[in-house]
Parts: C-alpha cells; sequence; structure tokens
C-alpha cells in the first residue's frame, strides 16, 4: 500500500479532488481520474462504491425532523449574536 | 430510460433551485439559508456518519459548517459546485476538531492518520481555472513574477506533475505548491 494513497472507501470519500469529480464532471477533473484510473485500475471498484455512497446512499434517513430543527435553531441563534 | 430522464430533470430543477437561493442568501436572505439547511443537513449528516462515530461533534462541525457559509455568503458565487462545496468543508472541518480533540488526549499523534487534510479553497481556485481559456490565462500569466509564471505555465499549460516541476525547478513539492498557490492568488487579483 503506498503512502498517502487511497486504499480504502473513506480515502475516496475525503478526497477532495475525487467529491468534486463526482459533482462536477468539469474536464479537467475527468482526466485527471481518467489518468489515475489508467495508473491504478485496480482502485475502479473503490471509486465507484464510493461515487454510489455520495450519490445514492445520503438520502437514507439520519436525523430525525426534530434534530434537524433544533440544530437549525441553534444556528440561527448563532447568527443573531 | 424514461425514469433516468424525469431523474435527470429533477436534479437539475433541484440545482436551479439551490442556485437561486444561493444567489437571494448572497443578498442576506436568512430564509434562503434556511431553506438551503433543509435541503442538505440529511446528506450532511449521513455523509459525516462515514468519518465519524461521535455524533456530538458531527453536529457541532455542520454547525460551523453554516455559520461559515453565512459569514461568507458575499463569496458564494465563486463556489462552482454547492454539494461537493459541502461535503469538502465538513470533512476539513471534522479533521481540524479531531486533530484539536486529538491532542487533549493519550493517542500519540504518530499513530493518528487524519484524512485528507487539503484546503478547500485551495482545490476550488484551482478548479476555477479549469472555466477560463488558455489564451486569457497565457495574456495573464505574462503578467506574474517569473517563477510564478513558470511554476503556472508547467502545471496548467503543460499539465506536468508536482513531483515533475519538483525536478524541473529544482524545488521541494512544499515550495512548489506554495509557489503555484501564491500565483493562482496573484492571478485572481490582476483578472479580477
Amino acid at each position: 500500500m503506498e503512502k498517502n494513497g487511497l486504499n480504502t472507501i473513506e480515502d475516496f470519500l475525503t478526497n477532495d479532488n475525487f467529491i468534486s469529480l463526482v459533482f462536477e464532471q468539469t474536464s479537467l477533473l475527468k482526466k485527471y481520474w481518467n489518468d489515475y484510473f489508467k495508473l491504478n485500475p485496480g482502485k475502479e471498484s473503490l471509486a465507484n462504491e464510493a461515487k454510489n455512497i455520495l450519490l445514492n446512499e445520503l438520502d437514507a434517513p439520519g436525523m430525525s425532523s426534530a434534530e434537524q430543527e433544533k440544530l437549525k435553531e441553534k444556528i440561527l441563534c448563532t447568527i443573531r449574536r | 430510460m424514461k425514469e433516468q430522464n424525469e431523474n435527470r430533470m429533477d436534479s437539475m430543477t433541484a440545482d436551479t433551485e439551490v442556485s437561486q437561493l444561493l444567489s437571494f442568501l448572497q443578498s442576506g436572505d436568512i430564509n434562503a439559508f434556511s431553506r438551503l439547511y433543509d435541503l442538505h443537513v440529511n446528506m450532511l449528516f449521513n455523509y459525516g456518519c462515514r468519518l465519524t462515530t461521535d455524533k456530538e461533534l458531527l453536529k457541532d462541525c455542520i454547525h460551523d459548517v453554516f455559520i461559515k457559509i453565512y459569514n461568507k455568503r458575499q463569496d458564494l458565487g465563486e463556489i462552482s459546485n454547492f454539494k461537493s462545496y459541502l461535503f469538502i468543508s465538513l470533512k476539513n472541518k471534522l479533521c481540524d476538531e479531531s486533530r484539536k480533540r486529538i491532542n487533549f488526549s493519550d493517542l500519540a499523534v504518530e499513530e493518528y492518520n487524519p484524512v485528507a487534510l487539503e484546503n478547500v479553497e485551495n482545490d476550488y481556485i484551482n478548479f476555477e481555472m479549469e472555466s477560463i481559456s488558455n489564451e486569457k490565462v497565457k495574456h495573464l500569466l505574462s503578467q506574474l513574477p517569473p517563477r510564478q509564471k513558470e511554476a503556472l505555465t508547467l502545471y496548467y499549460i503543460e499539465e506536468k506533475k508536482y513531483e515533475d516541476i519538483c525536478l524541473i525547478m529544482d524545488m521541494n513539492y512544499q515550495s512548489v505548491r506554495n509557489l503555484i498557490h501564491r500565483g493562482i492568488l496573484k492571478l485572481r487579483s490582476i483578472a479580477v
């Protein structure tokens, strides 16, 4: 395993360039990642899993609406201060 | 196929709504801010849950991310994609906070392996470059100090990797990064 490499799903989920690729798909990003996957063909399935999480799995129930409201109140309160 | 098209329509409508909300927020509309929060908080929470098990820390970090968005609302126009901005901001915040807290714990710093530490703004500036055409970039580059110009030309025009630029310019990795970063900031100040 290379140091600072992308070896787990979490590594991909926390990589700024990868997050940008998933949501922005600019030609520069696409080129960068195409090159990366050419050099690291074994990493593509991890990347696809991470992409699937970012695009499809984050809508699952997580925070209850009560929790969401409570946190929103706190944020608005901080803003008003 | 039909369903795919509909999904695409949905996401286009959602993107349009978000960009409208962002421009309302820029002029200080608190309801737009509140709606942006409603649209994204659950998604951010679920994302954060993949990175930490500490739900209270996570909520604190989400709080700080939204506060920063509100305080920096004048700069929101520079964000190319709101979702990736949110994810990257939350990830950075979680890293910062975990690092702060780890300093007070028994765990040796060397044993702690924080996830990516890149600076979100830095990366956004990098990719902003792409939207500017090469010709304009070349013209602007000619107004930079020679070393900055050389580094940026190697990186953006010749698309060399940092490692290669280090060799060509006989500088270490961090200095090259700093040089490119300063160059981009300079470039932005000229370009506006």
